[in-house]
């Protein structure tokens, strides 16, 4: 037998040979397991959608949609695969809720409210353990319920939002996530406004009083302070109770020194005056800001508030002055340039200069587009010149606004206000007697904006046109049952059952 | 003393060599063998053995490694952290075959790369010796630069500290390039081995650090490449990870055989000669 000693030497090689397939085999018998992969598996197809993502800015506006379609593919896809193992697999939830939300982020940003607003719903539905998940879920689906105008979800998720995450203990912790988030109960009182819910309006505001009040009294961050402060102011002016919103104004006044926040204080008491009637101070207040906070965001709005102000007071001349500043001091403010036009516009007309006032109308209609008085001005055209006798011109001036219109509709502007100049097209039809036109109009809507079921409600508009003005009932019925089918499950298809019903009952 | 002249001729006498496969196969399989430790690390990440690649790390990237695309992120540091201990208990095996290769080259001899291997292995423990003292030095010489800054309190700029990392690296590398060769062919204990290597290349410095530098200078590429692999990863994707570790073990297989060959002909035709003049 060989000595150790001469083979320790040769040995110790293979030793170290031995040692290294140990360790080779070692780790690699130790290959994934089954949870391990699956969430490596998830985490892998998150990052590829997160880079999909994230090509979105930087790509051209014709590969945009691209990516946009890529990406909504990518998060479905995890969603899909590993949305059924969340309780299975440990750390996948978090992978699958953060696709999820990517997702619904993605969907709003690309203008499809509907579809985000139904994925972040999902989301409230696949989480379990992580509440800022949960909350911004919540919250951006009511947001997004509010935009396309579903006032009951909207209600119902803000609701939610308030019970869990706004009681008075839990509201500063909620308010560091997001500051937005305190404006639950503002958003609620205004949702009952527009339902034409005068007590739950009220019955909101008082809560947002009591809310903020108590926790102005606690200790909160300076930036979480100063955000519960102004929003207690606005729901003083919102509850026009119009000497606490000055006094409060007045104290803020004092904490906020910088430019900005003076000169916003400022127009809102200036506006507080003006709706007290107080015309005096309120003109008093817009001058304060023009002059001695000329950079401010409200500089232009107090000057024409000032303006407007002239106006009641009958000084035209002093309104004509101030209107014509505000189109050479800010060039670039195309809303607040639109209204001044427009004031001017009035003015002349007022003078019966209708050759200056028709050109201003015209400059209005061509700059302004996207505007409330770039929609109005083509009907003031077209007024104008049937007022004045000139049936052709009116005619004209109708068609140049239904062309206006139609190119806010297909032009790159936002649903919203592509449907402010759809209802702009259904007012020329209605004007001009076009009952065909604008029963034709009222219909495709609802299939062009499918997030917006309030248009669905349209059937119902077109069959009243049918009915009292083309006298047509068997037509208005068609139209009624035509809702009822469309969407079985709407409000629209309720009230269409009644008017059907009513219809029969008439015959 | 070694001229800049004999340094350049080696390069010349080893580029000559560059198709003689006999000789580039120990370095092939030592670069298969670390391809093999990569693809096991992938194989294994995530799973039960993470908890083994994780100690070669420290603080959050322990946890971070077991997760997606961070144990591709990681990886560069896990190998080459491991790759440590593989060039002192397993490449100087590799290494020392191909030395005696080309001394054979030399000599018009035909060893096999299995006798080489077999030679090599019988001074294994001073060449595993050798190779840790000289790895050793190594990273001590790259905690240097941020030794020194501190020491000074000065704040240096990122690059100028990687940049003075690798000059150090480097020097030592030169003092001891010559230790292996004194081992393998002059039967040299490794404490004497180590002394001569010192004593070599202080009186010739300037050469001895060229024979370092040149193969450096070929990997210097995928240095580049592996410093800004956090932008290919953004551009491209981190699967670019696997690809530049297999390019770097490429360009490190080329640097080698350049290393070890100039190396050689220099110890051989220079060294050896002036020792035997000098007895």
């Amino acid at each position: 037998m060989k000595s150790v000693a001469v083979d320790g030497p040769r040995s110790l090689p293979s030793l170290v040979v031995g040692a290294l397939v140990c360790f080779v085999l070692g780790t690699g018998s130790g290959c994934s397991n089954g949870e391990d992969t699956v969430r490596y598996s998830a985490e892998k197809k998150l990052y590829k959608a997160n880079k999909t993502k994230l090509e979105i800015p930087r790509s051209g506006e014709s590969q945009q949609k691209k990516f946009i379609d890529k990406a909504i593919e990518e998060y479905r896809g995890v969603v899909e695969e590993f949305g059924d193992r969340i309780e299975a697999v440990e750390g996948l939830e978090a992978i699958v809720l953060e696709a999820q939300m990517s997702l619904a982020e993605v969907q709003a940003r690309a203008g499809r409210t509907l579809e985000a607003r139904d994925s972040y719903q999902k989301a409230l539905e696949l989480e379990r353990h992580s509440p800022v998940h949960r909350m911004e879920a919540m919250y951006s689906a009511a947001s997004l319920s509010e935009a396309i105008e579903d006032f009951e979800n909207s209600i119902t998720l803000y609701n939610q939002f308030y019970e869990e995450y706004l009681p008075v203990d839990k509201a500063p912790a909620t308010g560091q996530e997001q500051i937005r988030y305190l404006e639950t109960p503002l958003r609620l009182s205004e949702l009952a406004r527009r339902t034409k819910n005068e007590s739950g309006h009220k019955g909101w505001l008082q809560k947002a009083e009591t809310l903020y009040g108590a926790l102005i009294t606690g200790s909160l961050p300076p930036a979480l302070l100063k955000a519960v402060r102004f929003n207690l102011l606005t729901t003083y002016v919102q509850g026009e109770k119009w000497q606490k919103a000055l006094a409060h104004s007045s104290e803020l006044k004092t904490y906020y020194l910088e430019a900005s926040d003076q000169a916003s204080l400022r127009f809102l008491d200036a506006r507080i005056y003006r709706a007290q009637g107080n015309t005096k101070e309120a003109s008093s207040h817009c001058r304060e800001i023009y002059e001695n906070y000329p950079e401010s965001r409200e500089a232009s709005s107090a000057m024409l508030l000032d303006a407007a102000l002239y106006l009641q007071t009958t000084d035209i001349e002093q309104a004509e002055r101030l209107y014509e500043t505000v189109l050479q001091r800010y060039p670039g403010q195309l809303a607040v340039k639109a209204e001044a036009e427009w004031q001017l516009a009035t003015i002349e007309e007022g003078r019966d200069n209708w050759a200056e006032a028709s050109l201003r109308y015209k400059e209005i209609s061509n700059n302004y587009p996207g505007t409330t008085y770039g929609f109005e001005a083509p009907l003031r055209l077209a007024s104008g010149n049937e007022r004045l006798g000139g049936i052709e011109a009116a005619r004209a001036a109708y068609q140049n606004a239904i062309e206006a219109y139609e190119k806010v509709i297909s032009g790159r502007y936002p649903t919203a206000t592509k449907l402010v100049a759809e209802d702009y097209v259904l007012q020329v039809y209605t004007r001009q007697g076009q009952w065909e036109e604008a029963i034709t109009h009222l219909t495709t809507l609802p299939q062009k904006y499918p997030a917006y079921k309030i248009l669905q409600a349209n059937y119902l508009a077109a069959a009243s046109i049918c009915e009292d003005e083309l006298n047509d009932k068997a037509r208005a019925a068609g139209l009624l049952e035509q809702c009822i089918q469309l969407y079985p499950a709407g409000e629209a298809a309720q009230e269409a059952q009644e008017r059907l019903n009513r219809l029969s009952s008439r015959k | 003393m070694i001229g800049i002249g004999s340094v350049l001729q080696a390069f010349y006498e080893t580029l000559r060599l560059v198709g003689r496969f006999k000789i580039w196969l120990p370095l092939l399989i030592y670069a298969l063998i670390k391809l093999g430790v990569m693809w096991v690390y992938l194989a294994s990440v995530p799973g039960p053995a993470t908890s083994v690649w994780s100690m070669l790390l420290e603080g959050d990237s322990r946890d971070s490694i077991s997760h997606y695309p961070w144990n591709l992120f990681l990886m560069p540091l896990v190998l080459s952290r491991l790759g440590i201990a593989l060039e002192v208990f397993v490449n100087v095996v590799f290494q020392g075959a191909v030395i005696l290769l080309l001394v054979d080259t030399y000599r018009d001899k035909t060893l096999s790369v299995r006798s080489a291997l077999r030679r090599t292995s019988s001074r294994y423990p001073h060449l595993m010796a050798a190779a840790f003292v000289s790895s050793l030095a190594l990273y001590l010489a790259t905690l240097l630069p941020g030794y020194v800054a501190r020491l000074v309190s000065v704040d240096i700029p990122g690059t100028v500290m990687q940049a003075g990392t690798l000059v150090a690296g480097l020097v030592v590398q030169a003092l001891f390039v010559f230790a292996m060769p004194f081992v393998l062919l002059s039967s040299q204990p490794v404490l004497r081995a180590i002394r001569k290597s010192l004593s070599v290349t202080a009186q010739s410095f300037f050469a001895v650090f060229l024979l370092v530098l040149l193969p450096f200078l070929v990997t210097l590429p995928t240095l580049y490449l592996m410093l800004k692999s956090r932008t290919l990863v953004t551009r491209l994707s981190p699967e670019i990870m696997i690809h530049l570790q297999i390019s770097t073990e490429m360009t490190q297989t080329v640097a080698t055989f350049l290393l070890l060959g100039a190396l050689t002909w220099v110890f051989v035709r220079r060294i050896q000669v002036d020792e035997i003049s000098r007895r």
